[in-house]
């Protein structure tokens, strides 16, 4: 890996760390989340700084080309990110859901309330006007 | 009928086994003189719900779990709605002593530390007076780093930084009560560093606590504890982050 490409990975590690840093700081994720997105952006990082790494992965795996052991790494990080966000997805929907129904139900028994309030009101005015 | 002035909200979930001692205990007229108890029911899948109905308590339950701090900040926003002055907090589990409650309130109504009324009262089980059940030795190292990170960045020191044993006055909980004002996936030291750079004053209190009897606490197991450990100081450098910006206020 040439010295050029290797200050551009580090680079882009840190960019992804920043804007992980940035995004968690103003509540677009969570901390639980940016852990994860922390961890992607130091494996980047670590691979620019070690680019021997690689070729040590590689050798273990006995991968002929080495950089495709990187592909794989991210597909496998990604692969995970896709697969939590879609859980996450369903298990939003489903509490969507299960509020909408909530509130159909409270909205429901408010009008209720409120026509039992109405009513009692006006016998109470009828009391008082002897009508 | 008088309105009393504080709320002692428990959140429960799957504590059907260890309730009714610590209901039975509440039940004595010293602490309902006190204050209304406010169960908060996070979708419990045992019989949390009728135990604490068949005790005639106040009741919220959750439609489906949402964790143990939106459980808490539904009790903050239950006592802002309902008027109450002071929110004592206690967990359902009978780890904390009921004779805390009466320290906690006591120190919110006294001027203690820094000479005035505090704000938030945190009972701690490290201080002279205080009683403690067997912790891991894990889990001293996290409170000890904890402790520390308070210190540097507040300055003040909080011997029990990982107590859910509090007492708050209505500025605090009000506070809490607001939107984005209460970290509800981890209220922990992370919340005390916020309070105390907000100005807010914190001051601890000896307290008496036991083990569990039955069940399993949160934080049980390999890697819930180990992103716990890694999740916090991620979380209170977020804190110090927002306040120094002035995106939390």
């Amino acid at each position: 890996m040439s010295i050029l490409l290797r200050i551009l990975v580090c680079i882009g590690g840190f960019i992804l760390l920043i804007f992980v840093r940035e995004a968690n700081i103003k509540r677009k994720i969570t901390e639980r989340q940016s852990l994860f997105w922390i961890g992607m952006s130091l494996v980047i990082i670590g691979f620019g700084l070690f680019p021997n790494s690689v070729y040590f992965i590689a050798d273990v795996f006995s991968v002929n080309y080495a950089p495709s052991i990187i592909f794989a790494i991210f597909i496998m990080m990604m692969t995970y990110g896709i697969f939590h966000t879609y859980k996450v997805g369903a298990d939003l929907n489903d509490k969507i859901q299960e509020l909408a129904i909530q509130v159909s139900l409270l909205n429901e028994e408010n009008m209720k309330l409120k026509k039992e309030v109405h009513d009692g009101k006006e016998k109470s005015t009828d009391y008082y006007t002897g009508l | 009928m008088e309105r009393k002035k504080v709320l002692i909200i428990i959140p429960a979930y799957n504590e059907g086994k260890n309730l009714p001692t610590l209901l039975d205990k509440l039940s004595e007229e010293r602490f309902r003189e006190i204050g209304d108890i406010l169960v908060i029911n996070d979708a419990s899948k045992d019989d949390t719900r009728e135990i604490v109905h068949s005790y005639g308590l106040l009741m919220i339950s959750n439609i489906f779990n949402i964790g143990y701090g939106s459980s808490l900040q539904t009790g903050y926003k239950y006592a802002l709605r309902q008027g109450y002055e002071y929110v004592i907090q206690l967990d359902a589990d009978g780890q904390h002593d009921v004779e805390n409650i009466l320290k906690l309130y006591e120190a919110l109504l006294t001027r203690g530390c820094e000479g005035k009324r505090p704000d938030i009262v945190v009972g701690s089980r490290f201080l002279e007076g205080g009683k403690s059940f067997q912790i891991s030795n894990s889990k001293k190292i996290a409170m000890r780093w904890f402790s520390f990170l308070i210190k540097s960045s507040t300055g003040k020191i909080v011997t029990d930084p990982t107590s859910g044993l509090q007492g708050l006055n209505k500025e605090a909980f009000s506070y809490y009560s607001r939107f984005s004002h209460f970290d509800y996936h981890y209220p922990d030291a992370n919340m005390i560093i916020q309070m105390l750079l907000l100005g807010y004053n914190v001051c601890e209190v000896p307290a008496v606590m036991h083990e569990r009897r039955e069940g399993t606490s949160m934080h049980t197991g390999l890697l819930k504890p180990l992103l716990y450990m890694l999740t916090m100081p991620l979380c209170i450098w977020n804190t110090i982050i927002r306040i120094k910006r002035g995106l939390q206020k």
